[in-house]
């Protein structure tokens, strides 16, 4: 069945969206800002996100809840954010620079959380963001990421791989 | 927070995320709300703007069209039917008027 809030806000009311808007930000700014390096661009990124699931409510499908279309619509924008800074070469320096960094040759080169997921690929940080982090099913990820189940399984596996190994967290699942 | 923190969940690594200060927002923020708001309304505002430059522009195009053959025939006419014309127009206006002002007061009857 239909959100009333959804409902009105495909019809134009500018209270139900802001109260969507209000309920779901935290859930959604928590996954931006695991995908972006920066708070102010995940922010940025987050109410984008909201402005776009503004313009094509109609696309959401009932079974798919607010929270997952935006994340979806979310995560969309940080991947061409992503392939546009790669395109314009000014971040491939720091990336691989990251990339550098981010090996776990000795005990002193452990990162911290956030720039232990930052040397992860944007889509093992987007499901393990969703899965590890929060507690998104692996079906809601598969939705948000577009991607199919064994996919989102297999990011994680390899993601929880490499963030135990780069934070010191013995692997014992 | 100490490694042994960590050792006493069933998930060392989701601890450790979830006990991270950075990717949490506060559960009710206002100014973020706002800020999305104004950006709905913005693109609100421009998507109504262009709607009314196509309309305006697609009406301009069909009256360029059609009026170099329209015109004679109004002139013809509008020599009978003045008044009607004039009582008319005032009617329209009137009633965009009335209605533009009720819903301006939230008015409803």
């Amino acid at each position: 069945m239909e959100d009333p809030l959804i409902r009105r806000a495909r019809e134009g009311s500018s209270d139900a969206f802001s109260r969507l808007v209000a309920d779901h930000q935290q859930a959604v700014r928590a996954f931006v800002r695991r995908l972006c390096a920066q708070p102010d661009d995940a922010d940025d990124l987050a109410q984008e996100a909201f402005v776009t699931a503004w313009a094509i409510l109609h696309k959401l499908r009932d079974d798919v809840s607010f929270r997952t279309f935006v994340c979806g619509i979310a995560y969309r924008k940080a991947l061409n954010d992503r392939r546009r800074l790669n395109r314009s070469g000014a971040r491939d320096t720091e990336w691989f620079g990251l990339q550098e960094q981010s090996r776990p040759s000795t005990i002193d080169a452990k990162l911290s959380v956030q720039a232990a997921l930052a040397s992860l690929p944007l889509d093992q940080r987007a499901a393990i963001s969703l899965c590890v982090a929060a507690d998104y099913s692996h079906a809601e990820a598969a939705e948000i990421l577009g991607l199919p189940l064994g996919t989102i399984k297999s990011h994680i596996l390899k993601g929880r791989a490499k963030l135990n190994a780069l934070l010191g967290v013995p692997d014992d699942k | 927070m100490p490694f042994w923190v960590y050792r006493m969940t069933n998930d060392p690594l989701k601890a450790m995320l979830m006990a991270d200060e950075a990717p949490a927002p506060p559960a009710r923020d206002l100014s973020f709300v706002i800020a999305v708001m104004k950006r709905v309304e913005q693109r609100r505002l421009y998507r109504n703007l262009a709607w009314l430059v196509l309309g305006t522009a697609a009406i301009t195009a069909l009256l360029f069209l059609i009026m170099p053959y329209l015109t004679p025939a109004l002139t013809a006419v509008s020599q009978s039917i003045w008044p009607l014309i004039i009582i008319t127009t005032v009617a329209g206006f009137s009633l965009v008027g009335f209605e533009s002002t009720r819903r301006a007061l939230g008015l409803r009857f």
